[in-house]
Formats: structure tokens, C-alpha cells, sequence
């Protein structure tokens, strides 16, 4: 029976999203267009396989866990790249792995122990900030997908700014990373949050 | 507030102690490799000790428990980081490393804590053959992690100095070590592995059982 769970389509749209992923940063050191462009399909079917998983009626435990690990090890993976591409600021990247990968997993791992089916609950004690982010699919989905594209634009911008945007000095790929960076200072901002909220539920549930 | 002493627990306290020094040591990773590995070694000795302080002190907590266990996944993400730029041919080999260290850690503590908050009946991980002595057995598991940190730690090292050579084989010490700690990396990832998926079918049985559930409850 368990492996019924295993072929839901919106699991193997994940296997998916895991392959294409390895294929992209296999290609960034040589092929940077394609593995960009991977890079991006792969995180955009994160849009998809919810829908799937709601209209098929496959939701699962698993494919929510195997959802948020693979937007975890892409986004550590693409934060690797990024110290590669720009050393003088290797310790940046590593220091937002570190955020990313610390507050989700403190933060989800709480929600269990809280006895929440999904961390992506709103619970009246998390303060207004997680719950416009976990109680508004659209602000979650801005401030998620804004993130990576602004560490793959981060990346691409070291082959080509882009296409020069008229009546600017810049390239197209570059104004857009720059648009899309404050995003990623909100996103920062919630990680901490999330952080925060963790340790304190932790707290409480060890007196 | 009960919530503030928790905090304050001379445990946790010294895991904040470790937090500080591992971010010392990245600091440092990238170009003073002396300071590095002390901090690293000095952040993980605390390690024992904390451990220790919780069981004295009956100060053992969760949170404190999860502070070490995010100090340690830390630690070792940003030390591969910097073996990615000292070393970027094998860029995908340590990221693959990485990931599956992460995501098995992370899988089995989620199983661990649905274990402890629910009625689910979890497979019994020490039924496995090659898991059962991995971990009922203190010392290899100790060995393992010691094997597996060592390989990374001297890997790291060799880009800065082979190591003074040893007397009568003349082999430099960092290197020798790398070597031999290599097999022992392997064989820990192939365990995660294993972990990885004994933790799937553990989380894909319960979504069976909730799915049964939930069917008999809407006929």
C-alpha cells in the first residue's frame, strides 16, 4: 500500500523537479542559460504539483515533507553556486543556508510536536507576520518564488546582464534581480520570525 | 517566566557558546586554516560536554537538543561550502553529500517526533540489518561520525598543508588520514541513505493509515 503514496502525481512531479534540478547544477559550470533556465522550471513546478495534489485528492504527508525538502536543498544548492560565483561573499551565502535550512526545520519541527498536520497552520500565537505568510497563499508564493529568482538572476548576471533595457544602463536580467531583492530581505526577515516563534514553542513545550 | 529559564540552561547556554565559535571558525575558514579547525574542534568538544551538563543538571530540553543538532548540520554545510570553492570540480559530489545528510537528519527526526506525539506504530529502525549496529553499538556510531568529520576536516586541511610526514612509512599525516577516513564517509552516506528510506515507508505508512481513515469516516 505504501507505495501507492510513493507514484501520486504530485510525488513524481517532485522526483521531476529533483531531476531537472540536478541536471541544472550539473550544467552551471559550463552551460549557463540551460542550467538558469532548469533551475527555474524546476522551482516553478512547485506552483503545480499542489494543484494536482488538491484536484487528484493525492495529498500526503509525504509529498508536503518531500515538497519543503527539495525547496530546501535547491535553494542550498544554488546558495553554493552563488559562494562559488562571488567568493568575497562565500560567508553571505553560507550564513543565509544556515537561516534557511535552521528556521524551517526548527519551525516544522515544533508544528509536529504541536500535534499541527502541516506547519503550514495558522496558529493564533505566531505572531502577524508568519500568519500572513502561512495564511496567504499569494504573499507566501510572491515572497517564495521572488527569493529564487532572485539567487538565480544573482547567478546569471555573472554570464550577462541581459538585453540592454532601454533608457538604462542596465540589462534586463539585472534590473529584475535588483527588483526582486528586497523580496528576499522580507523573506530573511520571516526566516528569523519563524526562528523566533520555534524557540519559544520549544520553550514552552519543554516546561 | 518558565520560558526564560529554559533559555538560560547552562546546556543551552553552552550552545550558544558553540553557535559562536562555529561562526568564528567560518569566518576564519577561508584563509587561516590554524584558527579554523581550532574554533571547529573547540565548537564540537562542547559537544560532549554539553551533553553531559543535561544529564548533571537535569537540564535536558528539546530545544536544547534541536540547538545542537542545528549547530551540528551547520557546521557541516558550511565547511563543505568552503571544500566546494577549494575544491569546485567535485561541486556536485559534496552537494549531493550535503543534501542527503541534510534530508536524512531531517526525515528521521520528523519520524522521531511523530513517534513521541502520536499512536502511529513506527518501523522499528534496529530491525534492519545494517542499521541495527549502527546503532545500538555507542562505539561505531561514535567511529562513523568521528570518521566522517575527520575525512571532511582533513580534506579541508590539505589545501593548506600536506601535514608533517610521519616516520617510516612517509606518508603526510593529513593526507594519510584523508585517505583512510574515506571509506568510512562513504559507508556513512550509504546509511543515510538506508535512514532516508526507512523514514520514507515510515512516513508513507502513515498517510496510508490517515487516508483509510478518512475513507471510513465518510461512509
Amino acid at each position: 500500500m505504501a507505495n501507492n503514496v510513493f507514484f501520486f502525481v504530485p510525488n513524481i512531479i517532485g522526483y521531476l523537479r529533483i531531476g531537472i534540478a540536478l541536471v541544472a547544477f550539473c550544467l552551471m559550470p559550463s552551460k549557463q542559460y540551460a542550467a538558469f533556465w532548469l533551475y527555474t522550471v524546476s522551482f516553478s513546478l512547485d506552483m503545480v504539483d499542489g494543484h494536482f495534489a488538491r484536484y487528484l485528492q493525492q495529498v500526503s504527508v509525504f509529498g508536503s515533507l518531500l515538497d519543503m525538502l527539495i525547496d530546501r536543498c535547491t535553494l542550498l544548492c544554488m546558495l553554493t553556486r552563488l559562494s562559488l560565483c562571488y567568493p568575497r561573499h562565500a560567508i553571505v551565502f553560507s550564513a543565509l543556508t544556515c537561516l534557511d535550512i535552521s528556521s524551517h526545520w526548527m519551525y516544522m519541527y515544533s508544528s509536529v510536536l504541536l500535534g499541527y498536520k502541516s506547519h503550514k497552520i495558522v496558529d493564533p500565537e505566531i505572531g502577524p507576520l508568519l500568519m500572513l505568510y502561512y495564511g496567504n497563499p499569494i504573499f507566501l508564493d510572491v515572497v517564495f518564488y521572488g527569493s529564487m529568482t532572485f539567487f538565480g538572476l544573482l547567478y546569471l548576471v555573472t554570464i550577462t546582464p541581459g538585453p540592454r533595457v532601454p533608457g538604462s544602463a542596465w540589462g534586463v536580467w539585472q534590473l529584475i534581480c535588483v527588483a526582486c531583492a528586497p523580496v528576499e530581505i522580507v523573506q530573511i526577515v520571516i526566516n528569523l520570525s519563524m526562528l523566533h516563534t520555534a524557540s519559544f514553542r520549544m520553550a514552552a513545550i519543554d516546561t | 517566566m518558565m520560558a526564560e529559564n529554559i533559555f538560560l540552561f547552562v546546556p543551552n547556554l553552552i550552545g550558544y557558546a558553540r553557535i559562536l565559535l562555529a561562526f568564528a571558525s567560518f569566518y576564519f575558514m577561508p584563509f587561516d586554516h590554524v584558527t579554523a579547525i581550532t574554533c571547529y574542534m573547540l565548537s564540537s568538544g562542547l559537544d560532549a560536554i554539553d551533553g553531559h551538563a543535561a544529564r548533571y543538571l537535569g537540564q535536558g530540553t528539546k530545544f536544547g537538543a534541536m540547538l545542537d543538532m542545528l549547530t551540528d548540520r551547520c557546521g557541516t554545510m558550511c565547511l563543505i561550502i568552503v571544500l566546494c570553492q577549494f575544491y569546485p570540480k567535485y561541486t556536485i559530489v559534496l552537494m549531493f553529500n550535503l543534501c542527503v545528510d541534510i534530508v536524512s537528519h531531517w526525515m528521521h527526526t520528523w519520524v522521531s517526533a511523530m513517534k513521541g506525539s502520536s499512536s502511529h506504530k513506527v518501523i522499528d529502525l534496529e530491525g534492519n540489518p545494517i542499521l541495527k549496529h549502527y546503532y545500538t553499538n555507542r562505539i561505531i556510531l561514535f567511529l562513523m561520525c568521528a570518521g566522517n568529520e575527520l575525512f571532511f576536516g582533513t580534506l579541508y586541511l590539505i589545501h593548506f598543508t600536506a601535514g608533517p610526514k610521519l616516520p617510516i612509512i612517509s606518508l603526510s599525516l593529513w593526507t594519510s588520514l584523508c585517505v583512510l577516513c574515506a571509506p568510512v564517509a562513504v559507508m556513512k552516506t550509504v546509511i543515510s541513505l538506508v535512514q532516508l528510506y526507512a523514514a520514507s515507508l515510515n512516513v508513507a505508512a502513515i498517510d496510508v493509515t490517515e487516508r483509510e481513515e478518512a475513507k471510513k469516516k465518510s461512509t
